[in-house]
């Protein structure tokens, strides 16, 4: 991992949940910087050039989404949204607009911490020059587009293998349902979940040691896939 | 027999008969036959024919008699005193014949109207007894009392021109018309006090003001006497409608009521719920925060552990609130349902409940590949639920199985543990009952009870089982599955 201190601009504006992020992403190896409205994150995000994102969704001057998607037009800086909004809908839609990830609260520091390094990573894996990911026995070579296990490679049909490569390509990142669909199949089979569920689990009967709990093909109840990353 | 041209023909030919017969058969007939063949004619005319008909085809008889039969013939001249008297005799007879049948007749007739309208009265009673749903109520009345009557019906409301309407019913009754009868409980039309040169009877089901309907009927030919007996049959009608009314309004209240009584028994657990780990979580806070310097660092440790266990139990607890509360709004068509994966379903839950280094062991009694069709997210919150009561009563050492099997035609997910298995006289039908004597037991009737509910969404069964060697079983039954083991998949 990088030798520097990852700055993470923090948009918050509870106090409370501030504090405790502050503190926890410090003790995580992080250095934070805090906001609590949109307007002061914007200027904080030109002039610090922060690594990743953690943003909340109800903010006082305006909702999280619009900055999500002020932010996109010009970085693809890792971005986490925190919200209190259970539904699922409301998780895609924060995907749809760009985001990386999604935590609901409450959320368990361990998981925030995780989830930040997984995003900072992949953005560490979308410059590596030999793209390859490699993750325990998994490896997945992108350039060459060929997924092996234990050093062997396995033999996958040409969906199985467009479904591994799209996820390893995405790494680390819920990748949504209609978005795989659209990705492998064509935008023609975006409603055509249970293509996905069977290729899921022909995929997950060839790499995993054991499919019903996998290591490496993670569900997203009703949002999507990720592929595992640590 | 209506015509009045082919009656008077009928009679006259009638006579002209007779009196060619008398005419021909003079001899062996004789004066007292012949007019007993008119008299037999007068008869028949006075009870098949009209009133006038029969005096006229008298009268008729009485002259041709006179001008065949009595002499001198051939003329309308009558001789003798015996003539006249038999002539006159006849003539007094046949009217007097003519006048009691018609008499006898109009009795018989009123007899069948009253007997056909007794006999309708009944028959709608009977059909109005029968009915359940106020609409069909409505709607049989309409159609009987319209073909009773021969003439088109509707039934209308103040809100609604027209609830419902017979078959050949095609007016459009005036709203204003319609609104008044039922604002004043007075009906309108003709032989009525009001609005008697009206085409219609409007007449109200309630005789005060109201908001019940009230019935329309067009006018008939034979109008006037029609009137009290269409109102005899509107008040049934009304009856049975105001039955049915006053018992929806019942069984609405009593809803009501149960709703409310769940509610409160949900609240209760709830609060329990809520309180119990706060309590902890403030209590051990404040004793951090106030009196640290005396604590020894085993005891704090004990404080943060305690904090941190309470309030994973509270997030628990507060999922499950906001899962009551989201859906106490969800319908079945609002529900995400798709094909989805149980295994996938299932295996979300075990990486979750391993993280929390729960005993938890999968076991699926199935080979193929299988699909149910499904919100995913719910079947998950109600497994996790199950999950929760199950680890709730759980020894420590021994693991929680989940199962995937098939039973029937249905596909059986299954929590199953090693508890005490439910206590006795706990039943599905009272899980909102024993919600409210679950307060020592955690969260465990609220979480059945939401099990329950989008078990019922998705029109599948729940089911409970006690468990050989002890414990119980509770599987989720889903009618709506498929193998997809041979699927050629694009």
């Amino acid at each position: 991992m990088d030798s520097r201190q990852n700055k993470i601009l923090v948009v918050e504006d509870d106090r409370q949940i501030s504090v405790f992020l502050q503190a926890s992403l410090r003790a995580g190896g992080f250095q934070p910087i805090l906001t609590s409205n949109m307007a002061a994150a914007t200027q904080q995000f030109v002039m610090q050039k922060p690594d990743l994102v953690i943003l909340d969704l109800g903010l006082p001057d305006g909702d999280g989404i619009d900055f999500i998607r002020c932010i996109r037009g010009r970085s693809d800086i890792p971005v986490i949204v925190l919200s209190a909004r259970q539904s699922e809908t409301e998780k895609v839609n924060c995907l749809d607009q760009g985001a990386d990830d999604y935590l609901a609260k409450p959320f368990g520091v361990q998981e925030l911490l995780a989830r930040a390094r997984v995003a900072l990573r992949r953005l560490d894996m979308m410059t590596l020059r030999d793209r390859i990911y490699q993750l325990e026995q998994l490896c997945i070579d992108l350039a060459a587009g060929t997924v092996s296990m234990h050093g062997k490679r396995l033999h996958l049909s040409p969906i199985e293998q467009k479904l591994m490569l799209y996820l390893a390509q995405h790494a680390g990142r819920v990748a949504r349902h209609r978005e795989l669909l659209s990705a492998v199949w064509g935008a023609d089979f975006i409603d055509e979940t249970h293509y996905l569920r069977i290729h899921m689990a022909r995929l997950r009967a060839k790499i995993e040691t054991n499919p019903a709990e996998p290591r490496y093909l993670l569900t997203e109840l009703g949002i999507g896939y990720r592929l595992a990353t640590d | 027999m209506r015509h009045i041209i082919f009656q008077l023909t009928l009679s006259i030919a009638l006579v002209a008969l007779v009196t060619t017969l008398g005419y021909y058969f003079d001899r062996s007939l004789g004066m007292t036959g012949i007019v007993m063949m008119h008299l037999a004619v007068s008869v028949f005319s006075a009870y098949y024919l009209r009133f006038r008909v029969a005096v006229l085809t008298s009268l008729v008889s009485v002259a041709a008699i006179n001008y065949f039969q009595t002499a001198p013939r051939y003329t309308f001249q009558v001789s003798d005193f015996d003539s006249w008297v038999a002539l006159t005799t006849f003539l007094l007879v046949s009217i007097v014949i003519a006048s009691l049948v018609r008499k006898l007749r109009n009795q018989t007739a009123q007899a069948n109207l009253a007997s056909g309208r007794a006999a309708f009265s009944k028959q709608l009673a009977e059909h109005l007894a029968a009915e359940e749903d106020v609409l069909n109520l409505l709607q049989t009345s309409v159609d009987l009392i319209a073909e009773h009557f021969d003439q088109p019906v509707a039934i209308a409301s103040i809100s609604v021109p027209i609830l419902c309407r017979s078959d050949d019913c095609e007016f459009a009754p005036e709203s204003d018309a319609t609104r008044w009868v039922i604002e004043h409980g007075r009906a309108i039309g003709p032989g009525t006090t009001n609005w008697q040169a009206s085409t219609f009877w409007i007449i109200p089901f309630e005789k005060m003001p109201s908001d019940s309907p009230a019935l329309i009927l067009e006018v008939g030919a034979n109008a006037n006497e029609a009137l009290e007996y269409l109102r005899g049959l509107v008040d049934q009608v009304s009856i049975a409608y105001l039955r049915l009314k006053s018992r929806e309004q019942v069984r609405l209240a009593e809803l009501h009521v149960h709703d409310q009584t769940v509610r409160n028994a949900l609240l209760s657990s709830l609060s329990h719920d809520m309180r119990t780990p706060l309590t902890a979580i403030l209590g051990a806070a404040t004793t951090l925060v106030t009196q640290k310097p005396e604590l020894s660092e085993s005891e704090q440790e004990r404080l943060l552990n305690a904090i941190s266990a309470e309030a994973g139990y509270m997030r628990q607890a507060t999922e499950n609130i906001l899962a009551m509360a989201r859906l106490s709004h969800v319908s079945e068509s609002s529900l995400a349902l798709d094909w989805q994966s149980p295994e996938e379903i299932v295996g979300t839950l075990l990486a979750r409940y391993r993280q929390r280094e729960s005993a938890i062991e999968f076991r699926p009694q199935m080979h193929a590949e299988v699909l149910i069709f499904a919100d995913a997210v719910m079947i998950s919150q109600a497994l996790a639920n199950l999950l929760d009561n199950a680890f709730s009563v759980q020894p420590d050492y021994i693991p929680v199985e989940i199962g995937i099997a098939q039973a029937n035609t249905d596909l059986a997910i299954s929590i199953s543990d090693r508890g005490p298995g439910f206590p006795a006289g706990w039943s599905l039908e009272n899980i909102e009952k024993f919600a409210r004597n679950a307060s020592s037991s955690k969260g465990l009737g609220l979480g059945l009870a939401i099990v329950k509910t989008i078990v019922d969404l998705h029109q599948a069964t729940l089911k409970v089982q006690p468990r050989p060697g002890g414990g119980s079983t509770v599987s989720i039954l889903l009618s709506k599955w498929k193998a997809v083991d041979g699927l050629s998949a694009k």
